[in-house]
């Protein structure tokens, strides 16, 4: 449970980081208010995760498990971002 | 000047990369397989078909120390490994000078289990600390790999400074083939660095008093050297069930993991998965009486820094999911190491590909990126086939794998050096294809009775091998797009 709750958390803070690099990803670009939020979610759900691995599994199995789900949570926010960019096409091919 | 810097480094992490890299890539991929061993090994005796450990009784350490005592008087020093919850067997081991070998009892009975000789798990945890070479110049040929992997992440984590976070999680498949590969290249590359240096990082530290002149951090009790082959004096030894029940006692919160014998007395040591800290304490008792001797857990700071890193490095005290992440961590490496040699051979293709030292690179790509899992799912087709009661079986199998992986170096080679790569590319990813798509019913086949008794190993080793197949069929249908 642990893992599944450190993964979605490092999604979430990784899909707000693209978020905050519009042309690089390909993504609308939000206004300013919603970028600050983005930034500090992007800062505040690392350090969440970090406490949630820590406090439920020790330190040493919390930042092994931590820095597994921020490799494993980018790999799925990068499959993510691809999988958009590619219906996007599709939408714009069909248009 | 920073350009330069960068030119510079550039250089060094491609040419360092590739030719460190073809090392490395084999020491992650069968690193990444030795995470699972000691399942690797129960899944290749199908005879042994206890799922649940159950501690040993007194008639079965008895019948184990007998053993011992038996293999010691034909010159093998043999240990024997308690029941655990990856092997749930009682065993009498001994180190045949490249992996740990020996007889399965029923921690219940003592009975002897009539269990195959098998390379085993073994050998890929072997392949991983010492390229099957003699230990030491195995070790240090490893390490300096492994330092050579420390100073290519450093040289590409300082090109790729620039990028390195805004572009953390980017991937684009649908641009230039060389592009894509690069964005693989760097999204594991950088998304993997902390794994990457910590293993690099924990397995040059490890093994540094092989490395490095002076004495040693720390003797490993287990590793010796091909065992004496003169006959030495039967030794008889004091019940264990006893002792074993002291050493709990004296190891508080560290289960009992392995008896070592000596002359002079019994060593008990605690198991490598009771903590993250590989501490290797024992319990010590005089012989012949069997009287419990002091026993000293403290270790000072440098010694417990060391224990945490052959700890992490080694993985032993990782429960299921975390084994599970470990794997999958280091076949994200592998990917990378892969990813990197494609790179470099991709990235000279236009302005060198016409030469031989170009061909042949090209040729040691397909040797190790696909040759390599050939030769591993031919050792577990190997395992089925090779008949049971076949007279150094185990020397069999190691053939197989070896046999298998030579010929496909020598396929590539042959085929790249001619200028037609792909061929060998496409050749070799479906022989991959062909071999893990069918392990499955090849391991149904051959071992139903084990497959009905243990399915949850039997599906994950099988549903690996499955999966790489697939990978390898995927992968051979790209190559065949223009």
């Amino acid at each position: 449970m642990t893992v599944v709750s450190l993964l979605v958390l490092w999604v979430i803070a990784f899909m707000c980081h693209a978020a905050l690099w519009p042309a690089r990803y390909g993504l609308p670009v939000l206004p300013s208010a919603a970028q600050s939020m983005m930034g500090v979610t992007r800062f505040i759900l690392p350090v969440l995760a970090l406490g949630l691995a820590v406090e439920g599994q020790g330190s040493v199995m919390g930042v092994l498990l931590w820095f597994a789900a921020l490799s494993f949570g980018g790999l799925m926010a990068a499959s993510l971002l691809v999988l958009r960019g590619t219906i996007m096409r599709e939408i714009r091919g069909e248009n | 000047m920073r350009e330069t810097l960068r030119t510079r480094l550039g250089w060094l992490h491609g040419w360092l990369g590739y030719v460190a890299g073809l090392v490395l890539t084999c020491i992650f991929a069968t690193g990444s397989v030795a995470v699972f061993n000691m399942e690797l090994t129960r899944w290749m005796q199908p005879e042994v078909l206890r799922a649940m450990p159950a501690p040993p009784t007194a008639t079965a350490l008895d019948a184990a120390a007998r053993m011992v005592a038996l293999e010691k008087a034909q010159g093998v020093l043999a240990f024997v490994a308690l029941p655990g919850c990856r092997s749930p067997t009682l065993d009498v081991l001994h180190y045949n000078g490249h992996e740990f070998v020996g007889a399965r009892l029923d921690p219940t009975t003592g009975a002897l289990i009539p269990a195959r000789a098998t390379a085993g798990g073994g050998l890929f945890y072997n392949l991983h600390h010492t390229l099957y070479l003699n230990a030491q110049m195995g070790t240090v040929i490893v390490s300096i790999a492994g330092i050579a992997l420390l100073v290519a992440i450093v040289s590409g984590v300082v090109i790729h400074i620039h990028a390195l976070v805004p572009d953390i999680v980017m991937l684009r498949l649908s641009v230039a083939r060389l592009r894509a590969w690069l964005d693989a290249h760097l999204l594991a590359g950088v998304l993997f660095l902390p794994f990457m240096v910590m293993m690099a990082y924990t397995g040059v530290l490890v093994k540094a008093d092989m490395t490095l002149p002076g004495p040693p951090f720390h003797s490993m009790p287990l590793r010796t050297s091909s065992p004496p082959r003169a006959p030495m004096q039967a030794l008889t030894y004091p019940p264990l069930a006893p002792l074993l029940a002291q050493a709990r006692a004296s190891l508080p919160g560290q289960e009992p993991g392995f008896i070592l014998f000596a002359p002079n007395g019994v060593h008990i040591f605690a198991g490598d998965a009771s903590s993250a800290f590989l501490t290797r304490d024992h319990a010590d008792f005089r012989m012949p009486d069997g009287r419990a001797l002091p026993v000293n857990t403290a270790a000072s700071p440098v010694a417990r820094t060391m224990q945490l890193m052959r700890g992490l490095h080694y993985a032993r005290f990782a429960p299921p999911g975390l084994r599970w992440l470990y794997f999958l961590s280091g076949l994200c490496a592998t990917t990378v190491m892969a990813s990197g040699l494609v790179l470099f051979v991709m990235k000279r293709r236009r302005h060198a590909g016409h030469r031989q030292a170009h061909r042949l690179a090209d040729g040691l790509n397909i040797a190790v990126i696909v040759g390599l899992p050939v030769a591993m799912l031919a050792l577990l087709w190997g395992n089925r086939l090779v008949p049971v009661r076949l007279n150094g079986r185990e020397s069999w199998e190691t053939g197989i794998f070896f046999t298998v992986w030579g010929l496909c170096a020598l396929h590539a080679l042959f085929h790249a050096l001619r200028g037609q790569a792909s061929w060998a590319w496409r050749a070799q990813l479906g022989l991959a294809g062909l071999l893990g798509g069918s392990l499955t019913i090849l391991d149904l086949l051959c071992c139903p009775a084990a497959f009905q008794a243990l399915p949850g190993l039997h599906m994950a080793v099988d549903g690996m091998a499955l999966l790489a197949g697939v990978t390898a069929i995927y992968a051979r249908g790209r190559l065949e797009r223009p």
